[in-house]
């Protein structure tokens, strides 16, 4: 065991030795090296660092869209505010509401559909291409689809409803309803990628796994739970990780469905910002509140990043 | 012992014992392949009620009781979309020049489309 541990430091040693070049031919080669980079670098500065520092800056400022820009330096006085504001903390739970309502749905489903797929089954092909045609369209279509649907009284939903004689549902005005009526959307829509991504997960699990495990006396059940699910585990975090993300992020296709109503029931934070920004012109207050969202995704990816090493290590 | 017997026999089980084990999962596929079906039918309702409607003479669209049958179908709707409104024009803009800058106000974060809405203006 020294031994070789001996032998890979040796190994090591000699293989940083090796492209060890002489001082000007080196300096050289890393100046080539980043001006094959530089394009990247000066539109990566120009359209992500600098609105992001800018943004920054704004959110001290009382800075508005028809002019008065650093003319007000308010401090913390933005984040005071919004602090302050019942209707950002009204925003913010929507969208944490919407997080918690969607994410379960789009990853669970996601593993039971791929999960099912994934067996020796005629026209699988099929089943494919209904999970994920829904993601191929654009949000206006999708809205427009199921705005369509969700009409009241000759709306395909309530008009199917009717006919089997069940009292109709507003689905996009009663303030308890619009929520689900926007996450079932919302699943529909985006179901299909995480099911891809499990698709591919279950792909890559070696086949001869599942015969060793048969041959010890394991059932399906057994098979999916101890050999499945675990060998997933990291494509899950993966999705369960972008999934938190995309969903805190929700805004077009609420305000699209719902405008944010009926009474503000479902406006996310992000319609808040874009409202305070660009309805209200006070793009300093918005830029505080972008930055609060920001934080928020920020802890909460941080959060899953550390859960997932500790699972590892422990894994290890 | 006792375990390493058992498993042999799951190895090399008798005749009947395989097509019994084939039965079930026959039984199990068809169970699987029903469910997807429903939940394909259900994904794909949407989609075909959207295009019911688009093959649709525009008076019929909006009747009660609502049907997925129509008196005749028609491309009406596909010929106007396409001669009285900017639909092939928007198109083609969108597919030329919306196509790379359009990354950047596609990403929800509100700095980049504050900046991007400052540079339309």
């Amino acid at each position: 065991m020294s031994l070789s541990q001996q032998q890979m430091a040796q190994a090591r040693e000699q293989a940083q030795r090796v492209p060890r070049m002489k001082g000007t031919f080196r300096w050289r080669n890393e100046l080539v090296g980043f001006g094959f980079v530089l394009p990247f670098l000066i539109a990566y500065a120009l359209f992500l660092l600098w609105p992001v520092l800018l943004g920054l800056r704004m959110s001290l400022y009382n800075w508005n869209l028809a002019g008065g820009g650093t003319s007000a330096f308010l401090g913390l006085g933005n984040y005071q505010e919004l602090f302050a504001d019942a209707n950002f903390w009204s925003a913010l739970w929507h969208t944490i509401l919407f997080t918690v309502l969607s994410t379960p749905f789009l990853v669970i489903l996601a593993l039971a559909l791929a999960l099912l797929i994934n067996r020796t089954i005629p026209a699988k092909w099929l089943f494919r291409l209904a999970f994920f045609a829904p993601f191929v369209l654009p949000v206006t279509v999708v809205v427009l689809i199921w705005q369509w649907l969700f009409t009241p009284g000759f709306g395909l939903i309530n008009s199917t409803l009717t006919a089997i004689g069940l009292p109709t549902v507003n689905w996009l005005t009663d303030p308890h309803v619009a929520m689900i009526s926007v996450v079932v959307v919302t699943i529909w829509w985006t179901v299909g990628v995480n099911f891809l991504l499990y698709l591919a997960g279950l792909q890559q699990i070696p086949q001869d796994m599942y015969e060793a495990a048969a041959i010890d006396g394991a059932g399906a059940w057994t098979q999916i739970l101890r050999i499945t699910i675990p060998l997933l585990g990291r494509i899950t975090t993966l999705i369960v990780i972008l999934q938190v993300i995309a969903s805190l992020q929700v805004f077009s296709q609420i305000y699209l469905l719902t405008t944010g109503g009926p009474d503000f029931v479902t406006r996310p934070v992000i319609q808040y910002i874009y409202e305070t920004g660009f309805s209200s012109y006070r793009v300093g207050f918005a830029s505080a509140a972008s930055y609060v969202l920001f934080v928020l995704i920020l802890v909460v990816t941080a959060g899953q990043f550390t859960l997932l090493q500790r699972q590892q290590r422990r894994g290890a | 012992m006792a375990t390493q017997s058992k498993s042999i026999e799951r190895v090399v089980p008798a005749r009947e014992t395989i097509s019994r084990d084939q039965m079930k999962r026959q039984f199990t596929n068809s169970g699987i392949f029903a469910i997807l079906l429903m939940v394909t039918i259900l994904w794909l309702i949407p989609l075909a009620w959207a295009l019911d409607t688009a093959l649709k003479p525009e008076s019929e669209t909006t009747i009660f009781p609502l049907t997925w049958l129509s008196s005749h179908f028609t491309l009406q709707a596909f010929a106007s979309t396409l001669s009285t409104s900017d639909l092939p024009r928007w198109y083609f803009i969108v597919r030329v020049c919306g196509h790379v800058p359009g990354h950047y106000p596609a990403t929800d974060r509100v700095p980049l489309r504050r900046v991007h809405l400052q540079a339309v203006l």
